[in-house]
This record gives C-alpha cells, sequence and structure tokens, in this order.
C-alpha cells in the first residue's frame, strides 16, 4: 500500500508539467433532494489518478485536467452521499454534479480532534495558527509564554536583571518581526523590552504566525516574519472566563472576561487582567532577584456593532498600568537605598476601532482600522534614569475588489502611521519623531487550491527618512493533496530606537554609545518551504522544511564585542545575514496521542569592527519535541514539551580580565502539564524547567553593582530553575 | 551528551503511551450506541460535545451533523440507552436508538470517508 502510494506521488511528480498547461473543467455540486443546497467540501477526482480537489462553501470546484488531455471519468463523492461518475470529453466550466444522499450510511463517523495548530493550506504566506487549545497546553500567562510549543520562535530573556523578553525568528532579533494585535500595530518602539508581557493569555482567541516577509497591506516593518494575536470576540461562544494561577516563586495572576450581547446588533466584551509577584527570589545566590517583582493591571473593552445594511463595526479600549522592581535583594526596603535597584513604571492607553463596508458588487468592500496609543516609562537603574513618552498613531484604509472573478482579486489603499518619541537619559533629552503616509497594492491570483499568487507594492514616505519603496511576493502551488510548496522574497524597512528598545542595556555598567546619524534598517528577505501531507494507516503525517535568507541592506550594528564596557549603536559597513533551515515533523501517532518534533540550523554573522563575524548570544541550532496526550474525550490531557538549544558565541569579554567565558554550551529545556477538564470546569499544573537547568553567574561582578564590570545583559539562557504551577479555569459558553 | 539523554526519554515516553494504547484497546464493560438526535446546526454539535462527555458512564463519543446522529461508547454498569436519552432532553434535543450494539468488543472506527481521496 505505501509502496503504491510513493510510486503515486512520483508519478504525480513527473506529469505536473503536462497538464500545468491545459484547461481546467470547473462547475457546481449540489444536493439532488435540495437543490438550493450546496454540497461544501466534496470530493472530486479523474477516476485512477489522485489529481483530485474539493468543493468550496458553495459547492464549487476548479480542477485542473486529466494527464493532458481534459478528458476522462470523473468522480464524485462526498460523506453520506452516493458517489457519483461522469464522463468529460472536453474542457468545461458548467459541470452540474447532483449528489443523491446514501440512506445505507454506515453511521460510524471519525471525530477530528480539535486541533492545537493549523497549517493553512490556503494562505500563499507560509503561516500556523495557534488556537486556543495549544496555548493551554503551557501556562501561558501571557505572549511572551505563548511559543513554547512553537518550533519557528524562540523566546529569550533580554538580560538577568530586569525580565524584560524578546522573541527571535530566524535567528534575528523579535524588532524585525512584525508584532500586531488584529492586524494593527501592538509591539513597537517603547513598548519593545516590555510589550509581549501586555497581552494576557486569556485575552487571546489565536495568534497567527508567518514567517518571512508577510502582505504589504499591513505595512513595511515585517522583515524576518510577522506575528498576529487575535482578541476574543463579543460575538463568540465565551460567555464567561475565569482563570486564577499561582507557582512556588509567589506568583499570582487573575483573569476575568465578560461578555454581554445586548441583542444581535451590540455586543461588549471586559477583559480584566491583575498579576503581582510579591516574594523576592534569589535562588542562585548572588544577591540579585532571578526574576523582577512585577505587579500589573490590565483591562480591555471592546465593542462589537452590526449594522442593519451589513458590514461591522468594531471599537475598543485599553488600559496598562505596571512596576516592576528588580536588582539588589532589599534595595526597595526602608534601608535598601545604598542597595543597587531597578524600576520602572509604566502607563499604557490604547484605542481602536475597526469599521467594514460591504458593496453590492459581490467580493468588494472597504475596511478601516485605527488605533492610537499613549506609553509612558519612568525608570531607575541604580543611579541612571530614564524617561520616555510615546504617542502613536495609525491609519489603514483598505479597498478589497476583483477584476471579473474572485481568480483575480486585489487590494488598495493608503496608511498613516506616526510615532512621537521623547526620552531622557539622565536628564539629556531626544525627541524622536516620524510620520510615515503610503500606500500600497496587492494582487491576489487564486486557482482554486492549486496555485495562489500574492504580489504587492507599497510605496511609503518618512519624514526622516523620504521615499522607500516595499515590494513583496508569495507563491504558493499545491500540485497535489499531499504537497504544497511555497516561495517568497521581499523587502522590508523599520526605524530604530536604540534608547526606547534596548535601555535594559542601563542594567550594566557599558558605557552606551549612539551614533548621531542613524539610518534606516533595510532588509531583503528570501525563503522557500515545503509541506508534505503523507497518509499513514488512518492519519496524516505532516512534514515541514523550510529554508530562509535575510541580508541586510542597512542594519544598526549593537557591537558589544570591541569593548567589553562599551555598547555602541552604528550603521552597518559591509555584511549582515541570517540563513535559517527547518524541519518539522507533526504526526498523531494514534487517537489522542501526538508528536512534534522540529529542528532549525542558523547561520546568523555580522560584521563588526571590519569582520564578519558569528552573532553572539544567538544558538547555532535550536530543537523542539512536543508530545501530547489526551484520553477519549480529553478529560485528561498530558504535555510534555523539550526545548534543545544550541550553544554560540558569548561578546568578547575583556581581553585583560576576561569575566566571562567566549562560549556557551548547548542546553535543554523540558516544561511539562497536566490539564483536567470537568463540564465548566478545568485544573492544571505543571513544571517550567522541570531538569532545573540555570546559567552559573548570570550577571557578571554582581558583588559590583556601581563598579566598573557589572553586567547584567551576558545571558543566554534561564535565569530562574525549576517552577511548580498550579491553576484553575472557569468557561460558560453562549450554547450552554 | 546531557541533550541525547533527554531525546531518549521522549523516545521511552512515546513507546510507553504506544503499548499502553495497545492494552486500552481491550476494554470491557463497554458499548456503542447510535442515536438520531434532531440537531441542525454547528452551535449544536457544540453543545452537545461540551455536555455528553461529562455525563456518567460516557467514555467516547462522535457527532455527526450530516447524519443527525452521535455515536456514544458507555460503560454497561454505569449508564444505558435510556438515560443517555434523558441526558440528551436534559439539553434540548430529542434522542432515539438508531442501532445498538450487542456484545461485540469496541470496533476500530471505518476512516475510509473521511473527505480524503484514497486510492
Amino acid at each position: 500500500m505505501k509502496q503504491r502510494r510513493i510510486t503515486v506521488l512520483l508519478f504525480t511528480l513527473f506529469t505536473i508539467n503536462i497538464y500545468a498547461g491545459s484547461h481546467p473543467v470547473s462547475g457546481l455540486v449540489l444536493e439532488k433532494a435540495n437543490p438550493e443546497l450546496p454540497v461544501a467540501g466534496a470530493n472530486i477526482y479523474w477516476a485512477g489518478t489522485t489529481h483530485g480537489t474539493t468543493t468550496n462553501a458553495e459547492g464549487k470546484f476548479i480542477l485542473p485536467p486529466n494527464g493532458h488531455l481534459t478528458a476522462g471519468q470523473l468522480v464524485v463523492s462526498f460523506v453520506g452521499f452516493k458517489p457519483d461518475t461522469l464522463f468529460i470529453d472536453k474542457a468545461t466550466d458548467n459541470v452540474l454534479v447532483m449528489l443523491e444522499k446514501n440512506i445505507e450510511l454506515d453511521e460510524v463517523v471519525v471525530k477530528e480532534r480539535r486541533k492545537g495548530v493549523y497549517i493553512s493550506a490556503m494562505d500563499p504566506v507560509q503561516s500556523h495558527k495557534v488556537t486556543t487549545t495549544e496555548l493551554q497546553k503551557a501556562a501561558c500567562c501571557n505572549l511572551s509564554e505563548s511559543f513554547e510549543t512553537n518550533a519557528s520562535v524562540d523566546v529569550a530573556y533580554s538580560d538577568a536583571v530586569t525580565g524584560a523578553k524578546q522573541i527571535k525568528m530566524l535567528g534575528l532579533s523579535g524588532i524585525y518581526v512584525q508584532t500586531l494585535s488584529e492586524n494593527m500595530p501592538l509591539v513597537r518602539g517603547m513598548a519593545a523590552p516590555y510589550g509581549l508581557g501586555y497581552v494576557p493569555g486569556p485575552w487571546m482567541e489565536s495568534i497567527q504566525i508567518s514567517k518571512g516577509t508577510s502582505s504589504v497591506v499591513n505595512g513595511y516593518e515585517a522583515i524576518t516574519g510577522q506575528i498576529n494575536v487575535e482578541y476574543k470576540k463579543p460575538q463568540g461562544t465565551e460567555v464567561f472566563h475565569f482563570n486564577l494561577y499561582g507557582n512556588e516563586a509567589m506568583k499570582s495572576e487573575a483573569n476575568m472576561n465578560y461578555t454581554h450581547k445586548f441583542n444581535d446588533r451590540l455586543a461588549t466584551t471586559l477583559f480584566v487582567h491583575g498579576e503581582n509577584q510579591g516574594k523576592e527570589i534569589d535562588l542562585n545566590g548572588d544577591r540579585f532577584l532571578d526574576m523582577p517583582n512585577v505587579r500589573q493591571i490590565n483591562l480591555m473593552n471592546r465593542w462589537n456593532i452590526s449594522p442593519k445594511n451589513g458590514g461591522h463595526r468594531e471599537i475598543g479600549v485599553k488600559m496598562l498600568d505596571e512596576l516592576r522592581r528588580s536588582g539588589q535583594v532589599g534595595a526597595f526596603e526602608k534601608n535598601g537605598s545604598d542597595l543597587y535597584g531597578i524600576e520602572t513604571a509604566t502607563s499604557r492607553y490604547e484605542l481602536f476601532a475597526k469599521n467594514g463596508i460591504l458593496f453590492n458588487k459581490p467580493g468588494t468592500s472597504l475596511g478601516v482600522q485605527f488605533s492610537g496609543s499613549y506609553h509612558n516609562q519612568q525608570s531607575a537603574y541604580g543611579d541612571d534614569s530614564y524617561q520616555g513618552t510615546q504617542y502613536s498613531g495609525y491609519l489603514n484604509v483598505i479597498y478589497m475588489g476583483n477584476f471579473g472573478s474572485d481568480l483575480h482579486r486585489f487590494k488598495t489603499g493608503a496608511s498613516f502611521l506616526g510615532d512621537w518619541v521623547s526620552e531622557s537619559l539622565n536628564g539629556n533629552s531626544f525627541i524622536r519623531n516620524e510620520t510615515v503616509p503610503g500606500t500600497f497594492f496587492e494582487y491576489n491570483y487564486t486557482l482554486n487550491v492549486y496555485l495562489n499568487v500574492l504580489a504587492g507594492i507599497r510605496a511609503d514616505y518618512s519624514t526622516q527618512y523620504g521615499v522607500f519603496v516595499t515590494p513583496r511576493l508569495h507563491v504558493k502551488w499545491s500540485p497535489a493533496e499531499w504537497l504544497t510548496i511555497r516561495g517568497s522574497g521581499g523587502k522590508g524597512y523599520r526605524k530604530t530606537l536604540p534608547l526606547a528598545e534596548n535601555n535594559y542595556l542601563l542594567a550594566s555598567s557599558r558605557e552606551i554609545i549612539v551614533d548621531d546619524e542613524l539610518e534606516q534598517e533595510e532588509a531583503v528577505n528570501m525563503g522557500a518551504s515545503l509541506n508534505l501531507d503523507i497518509p499513514l494507516e488512518e492519519k496524516v503525517l505532516t512534514f515541514m522544511a523550510d529554508y530562509y535568507h535575510t541580508r541586510f541592506l542597512n542594519q544598526v550594528v549593537r557591537d558589544m564585542d570591541s569593548d567589553a564596557h562599551k555598547v555602541h549603536f552604528m550603521n552597518l559597513n559591509r555584511e549582515s545575514y541570517s540563513n535559517t533551515l527547518q524541519l518539522e515533523l507533526m504526526h498523531e501517532i494514534f487517537s489522542g496521542f501526538s508528536v512534534n518534533a522540529a529542528w532549525r540550523l542558523m547561520d546568523v554573522k555580522q560584521t563588526l569592527n571590519g569582520e564578519l563575524r558569528e552573532m553572539p548570544l544567538t544558538s547555532r541550532y535550536k530543537g523542539m519535541v512536543s508530545l501530547s496526550y489526551a484520553t477519549r474525550l480529553e478529560k485528561w490531557q498530558f504535555d510534555l514539551t523539550g526545548q534543545f538549544n544550541g550553544g554560540g558565541r558569548m561578546p568578547d569579554p575583556d581581553p585583560v580580565n576576561p569575566l566571562w567565558k567566549k562560549t556557551y554550551s548547548p542546553f535543554t529545556v523540558v516544561n511539562a502539564q497536566i490539564t483536567k477538564r470537568f463540564r465548566r470546569w478545568s485544573l492544571y499544573a505543571g513544571v517550567e524547567n522541570l531538569f532545573n537547568f540555570t546559567m552559573q553567574n548570570p550577571v557578571i561582578d554582581a558583588g559590583n553593582p556601581r563598579g566598573p564590570d557589572f553586567d547584567g545583559s551576558m545571558v543566554w539562557g534561564p535565569v530562574h530553575g525549576r517552577k511548580i504551577y498550579a491553576g484553575i479555569r472557569y468557561t460558560l459558553n453562549v450554547y450552554e | 551528551m546531557k541533550q541525547i539523554t533527554i531525546i531518549g526519554l521522549f523516545a521511552f515516553f512515546t513507546l510507553t503511551f504506544l503499548s499502553d494504547n495497545a492494552i486500552a484497546k481491550e476494554r470491557k464493560n463497554e458499548k456503542k450506541v447510535v442515536l438520531s438526535v434532531n440537531m441542525d446546526c454547528h452551535a449544536c454539535v457544540e453543545k452537545i460535545e461540551g455536555n455528553i462527555p461529562y455525563e456518567k458512564g460516557v467514555k467516547d463519543l462522535n457527532v455527526s451533523l450530516e447524519n443527525k446522529t452521535c455515536e456514544v461508547t458507555y460503560r454497561v454498569d454505569k449508564t444505558s440507552p435510556g438515560a443517555l436519552i434523558k441526558a440528551f432532553k436534559k439539553i434540548g434535543y430529542s434522542a432515539e436508538v438508531k442501532k445498538s450494539e450487542n456484545e461485540h468488543p469496541v470496533v476500530k472506527p471505518d476512516t475510509s470517508h473521511n473527505g480524503h481521496i484514497h486510492q
């Protein structure tokens, strides 16, 4: 059986070129008893081949020709219906198939478990969608902790003292990933160091992760990838949700979501989040807190309005207040003023609105997205003080239309992005304002599930850098149901705010030098990926491989190598690139037990001081194995994830007095969780960092924080060891 | 070296689960019943999947909207088709036995028509 499949696969590969030139057959599949009802998801294929397709929601299909001929027997089948066979002798676009219900149907139907991760088969951009099912596999307090079971995104602490976290994609810093919420800017500028912690886990409905440059519709900033968070919607099924979490480090967290539907057209959801870590934890005995004491209050309220004449309107507000304290144990006690303390107080307010209008012509619509934010940060790092304020505004107007049919669709529109940033470091002030109006056009060619081309271009004008053009192209080709090939290429740009994005570097005695004329960062990203769905007995094994190359035409380089007592931000001269190769396997071995295994090799190099060198603090490889077992009916769930991080290079230590090693070794972190579900309640308990792996001496010269060698930024692994946690969730759904 | 040990540990767990599952397939005291249920929407499926599994003695459930049927696997010593029908009534659906299984052990579901093209 297996051998026959391989033969069929090979046969298909060789025949692809032939049928690509002929004309397709298209048509419609309806129910015989109720001709007004289309049959969605029906299988249509040429008899004796694997050339097939499925009908869309309207029952329509487009099937490429049978080999070099547009002739043969067409088989149409669907669960619950009698299969039908038709003879086709020429290319036609009006095949009408009426399927008759099968009365003697075997009632046994396979229930597919709700998947945690979906790999979009239609999207021309390589993307994964992470659902709440997957998010609940780990403690998942906030967005920064949502990628533990994801092979494409790495999350690392930026330094050993402040608890700032950053994500990495394709081996490069998270600042090159465009992080959005509902397709609007989320983590930018001043929010970069702690912004991932501003999105509580229970607020999220799903996270979409795309690799490489993405659509031009959302802007020019995605260089290595895009992460888009969708919050839970007032029109969703959840009415009330409550979550309480606690861990052995005395961190506690409470969440509450409440939805009220006034009528069919008006609904609102209120989200409340509070967290507190009151106890000072120092397990490695270096007198520095292993993680900051954070107190956060976070609120969101969103409204959904469905106007009478169709379309869609939304408005929402967010408010955040956070206080983070770290540094030496006891620094914030009454007589602790001589100790080294770090304090960051943040307040952030956001407003967002969306409006969608549908026009009479099918397939045409207008969308308007608006968001505005105010962000204020007041920080003290020992004797240094940093204050910053950022106002941001974003407006995007998108018109969607088509050229005659759904085969040729387009999006076009205009956008405005503005950032007004004022910063002050030890009394020296800086103003960094930029406004960027832009316009874009994106063409999408969709030949059913077979071929999808997304070609986009945008032109923007920056008040700081002038005019720049962003072209991007994505192609998806599925020559067979089990095979998808994607290719992408494009450019991306971004403005650097060295202090706002890196102010956690003040938790070191390094002198910060920022060059005056920092240019706009500019990069080209190219990639290709392969997705194989191999049927193995009754389950499908998914194998994915992707390769991405990112090359910077200009980059703001953070040089920590030339001098162990300085950090220097400057324009790149010569090369900087990243190559990554990732292999990933997903398989449900038997009902309820699934495995996800991945391996990624990273080659990231940058020119520093005239020499092309391996990027410091970047692992050479990353592996991940995630095992998940759910009993029938999913009343019990067991999850185990291992992350295998390769070693890498450290920034050069001082040649005379080296205080750290030149390299770091590979290390492994294992997390495990058990969930027990009841009708509305569920209980979970788990362990982070099961084998208690921690870095030795994460803070350089911790005993002397006001001395010249103190440095909290030389961190490559976990600072805090094993952490046991437990929690409880309560969910009431609308259908209950 | 430590990484290899941990990878080995993961492989061990996988194998343990595999063998455990093989044993679990021969479950005694379990029967299947197919009920016809008057449901007509995806929300109905969610409602049934959110409630019926938590009825006493229910071990597995497969809902088919196309056929308007629910296949329930249950423990004979804990519940009965009659009690299951009552449970459906409680959440607003009328159900009746379409096909009940006699003394057969649980069989693997037939998966040859699950929406994929197979040759």
